[in-house]
């Protein structure tokens, strides 16, 4: 760097009005781009499909209609599986830092889909996520798993019954995508002009 | 039809998941034991069976330790293959002579089988868990018998390819292919499902290369194709001949179903999961 201009942005990382200003407009930005993926998340209908427990309909289309993804993943009655997420999301921040060189640097740190994976486990799986699997595709298992729950009744691995059928899994785009379109829209916070 | 990518990629992974885990923690274990004539329809040209009461025998020489057998020992003689149509039928536990051979034998021999047995599928997880029969490679049967053969046994895993997906690469058509395989797997006890899952979860980063469906070393009746490998199959020596498209393990997952929810279904088995992707840099359109 050209040493009159980094004489110049060591001289405006002393002044304070500017560095506050500038602190100031990079957090409504980044405030303004985490609100619109936390209500892009909130509104995806896998969300809100989730959220609706045990009676919602099939809203997310990934399951024919023939039952609900709460009932399909299998999780427990009354449990918030997405509030987890949610947290996590909004724990996404930003910080600035500068250094004697005059370069300032502003991180943004927002979950990646691997956090999330990590935070989401199949209610019957250890170390499987729900939210990978509304990606990669679910099996029935959960499904079958909680509706047997309790039950000897010679359903085992040996079992003639037929699960329900119809009920089967579509793929669909969840986790990953939100994080990608997110990362990319908060990296473009690199170019605002002060 | 001609075999396809995809097909030469369950391939060349079965081929390595099998040896990975013989290799690894040396899954296999040596018998010697009698060996049972029943009859086989399915097999025609009125050909004898003698079974022994394992199924899924090691053949690959690059198992170090185990026995691959090259004969059995016939009213107290050695006899080798090859001698009245004898071949192995590796996948199924069993020897197969040709049609006149007397089915009042006394039949013995010793070989290594797999602890963990290994399957192509391309059912779901639940139809695997669920609906699905097996029966149990009889390592614990007090009485000894030939082992039914078709019916897959526990203990095992069965490995399908979930998905696959190309995004561009580099200039001049080339891709990234992912492929998402899966491997579920049924054990007798949690240490041997612990066993597999930790070998597996290891396997981050392992490289295997690509051996298409023709060198695939199971024929049709469960021997060693003698045509493709004369002197018998060798993965490491395999693996190192078909060089031509490396794949690499990019991240795996493993997890199993958790303990009061399996012995809901059964409460002899334990059930776990590794989910594998694999990627490899190719030319699909040229």
């Amino acid at each position: 760097m050209d040493p009159s201009y980094k004489n110049l942005f060591i001289q405006l990382e002393k002044d304070i009005v500017f560095v506050k200003k500038r602190k100031e407009l990079l957090k409504n930005k980044f405030e303004e781009i985490k609100k619109q993926m936390i209500e892009e998340f909130n509104n995806h209908p896998v969300t809100v499909e989730i959220e609706g427990g045990i009676d919602s309909p099939n809203i997310s289309g990934t399951l024919n209609g023939r039952t609900n993804l709460f009932s399909f993943i299998g999780f427990d009655a009354g449990s918030n599986p997405i509030q987890p997420i949610r947290e996590l999301l909004n724990q996404s921040l930003f910080r600035i830092s500068s250094g004697n060189s005059g370069v300032v640097k502003a991180t943004f740190d927002i979950p990646t889909a691997k956090m999330i994976f990590s935070i989401t486990p199949m209610p019957w799986a250890a170390g499987r996520s729900w939210a990978r699997g509304i990606e990669r595709g679910i099996s029935g298992l959960g499904f079958y798993l909680k509706k047997n729950k309790g039950s000897r009744s010679g359903l085992g691995i040996q079992s003639r019954k037929q699960i329900r059928k119809g009920a089967k899994f579509k793929n669909t785009q969840y986790i990953s995508a939100l994080i990608n379109k997110y990362e990319k829209k908060f990296k473009e916070l690199n170019n605002i002009t002060l | 039809m001609k075999p396809t990518f995809s097909h030469d990629v369950v391939n060349s992974f079965f081929l390595w998941f099998d040896n990975f885990l013989l290799n690894k923690v040396e899954a296999y274990k040596t018998y010697t034991t009698k060996f049972y004539n029943y009859s086989d329809d399915r097999l025609g040209n009125n050909k004898i069976v003698y079974g022994s009461p394992y199924k899924q025998w090691v053949y690959d020489q690059n198992i170090t330790g185990a026995t691959i057998p090259s004969g059995l020992t016939i009213d107290n003689t050695f006899v080798p293959t090859g001698t009245s149509g004898m071949e192995f039928d590796f996948d199924n536990g069993r020897v197969i002579f040709n049609s006149g051979v007397s089915t009042g034998l006394d039949i013995t021999g010793t070989y290594s089988v797999k602890e963990i047995n290994s399957y192509i599928t391309d059912q779901t997880e639940e139809k695997l868990i669920i609906q699905n029969k097996y029966i149990s490679n009889s390592r614990f049967t007090l009485t000894e018998n030939y082992i039914p053969p078709y019916v897959p046994s526990t203990p095992s895993v069965f490995i399908s390819m979930e998905q696959m997906n190309n995004e561009p690469f580099s200039f001049g058509g080339e891709d990234l292919t992912t492929c998402y395989l899966k491997a579920v797997a049924f054990c007798e006890n949690l240490y041997q499902l612990d066993g597999v899952l930790s070998t597996f979860a290891d396997s981050f980063n392992e490289t295997f290369n690509k051996i298409p469906m023709t060198g695939h070393p199971i024929g049709e009746f469960g021997a060693v194709k003698t045509g493709v490998y004369p002197t018998g199959y060798n993965y490491k020596t395999v693996n190192a001949s078909n060089s031509s498209q490396k794949f690499y393990i990019d991240d795996v997952e493993t997890s199993k179903i958790r303990d009061n929810d399996i012995k809901e279904l059964n409460p002899d088995i334990n059930i776990g999961f590794i989910e594998f992707e694999i990627k490899t840099s190719r030319y699909p359109r040229l």
